[in-house]
């Protein structure tokens, strides 16, 4: 089984440095930041549990990059239907990783319900230990903001004129 | 904070502000509305399956420079509550919310009394209340 950072750097080495990727509350963001430092673009979605996907399709459907979300167990059954939306709605740029330790380890490693093998919207569940907690991520939510508005823009976002009137 | 009492007209000047970008759950009272949302193309329009999915993926396409826009029926107010307060809010990030302002029912009564309160207690002064209802059947 792989550690959580291990899971992490795989992912970001897969989608490099042109994408951009929001990671889950918790523990999650702590070791998205650790392994990213400043080299990428990562939104820390550090409240608003189990919408890191939602974020993610926003973000795919008005940008041209790469899309990356990393999600957790406990988070992707907060908000399960939202696997239908990127089912039905989900671009080819967006990425959806789920990494699973059976736990809400940030608060206290709580069991959560256990996944099923596969979801619609869902490109890859990676297994993790249970690791503890890396330092707590090092920017602020506007600083976070203001990157990621930069980086899409640059990607080609912008939104898209709403034609069809 | 803006109160209208129909929704008719609404996708029409919400384009013209240079609204581009809209998700939500529906409500009968916004039916016009959101019939009206067909004629954009596809990925300008996401039916989300809950109030808090919605306000992420407007979240998203904000931070991509869109200008989104999320309706809802009031019910659903309870569960934007936390992705306003943690996510929009602290991040800064704006999103309109056009917001089906039922009252009538009894299990509308509680919601249709505090509903613009609610907001306004979040400090969250983006929104149009609808009051157009259709309790029909």
């Amino acid at each position: 089984m792989k550690t959580r950072a291990q899971a992490i750097r795989e992912i970001l080495d897969r989608h490099g440095r042109g994408s951009v990727y929001v990671a889950s509350t918790g523990y999650i963001s702590r070791a998205v930041f650790a392994e990213a430092g400043d080299d990428y673009d990562v939104f820390y979605m550090q409240g608003s549990m189990g919408l890191a996907p939602a974020i993610g399709l926003g973000m795919a459907l008005n940008a041209t990059c790469d899309v990356v979300v990393i999600n957790g167990d406990g988070s992707l059954l907060m908000s399960l239907g939202t696997t239908h939306t990127l089912r039905d709605h989900g671009p080819s740029n967006l990425y959806h990783y789920v990494l699973d330790n059976g736990c809400h380890e940030s608060v206290g490693s709580q069991p959560c319900a256990a996944l099923e093998g596969s979801y619609p919207g869902v490109t890859e569940i990676v297994k993790i230990s249970r690791d503890g907690k890396a330092p707590r991520v090092g920017l602020t939510a506007q600083a976070n903001s203001q990157r990621i508005r930069d980086a899409l823009s640059r990607s080609g976002g912008g939104g898209r004129a709403a034609v069809g009137r | 904070m803006r109160l209208v009492t129909s929704d008719s007209g609404l996708l029409d000047s919400l384009l013209g502000q240079g609204y581009d970008f809209f998700t939500g759950v529906p409500d009968s009272g916004l039916k016009g509305f959101i019939s009206d949302l067909s004629r954009l193309p596809a990925d300008r329009h996401v039916t989300a399956t809950w109030e808090a999915e919605a306000i992420g993926i407007a979240a998203g396409a904000s931070l991509a420079g869109a200008k989104p826009c999320v309706y809802l029926q009031n019910a659903g107010l309870g569960h934007a509550v936390n992705p306003l307060a943690s996510l929009c809010i602290p991040y800064g990030i704006d999103v309109l919310l056009v917001v089906g302002h039922r009252h009538t029912l009894t299990q509308h009564r509680v919601m249709g009394e505090i509903d613009r309160s609610l907001l306004e207690l979040l400090g969250w002064d983006d929104f149009i209340l609808v009051a157009g209802e259709n309790n029909e059947g």
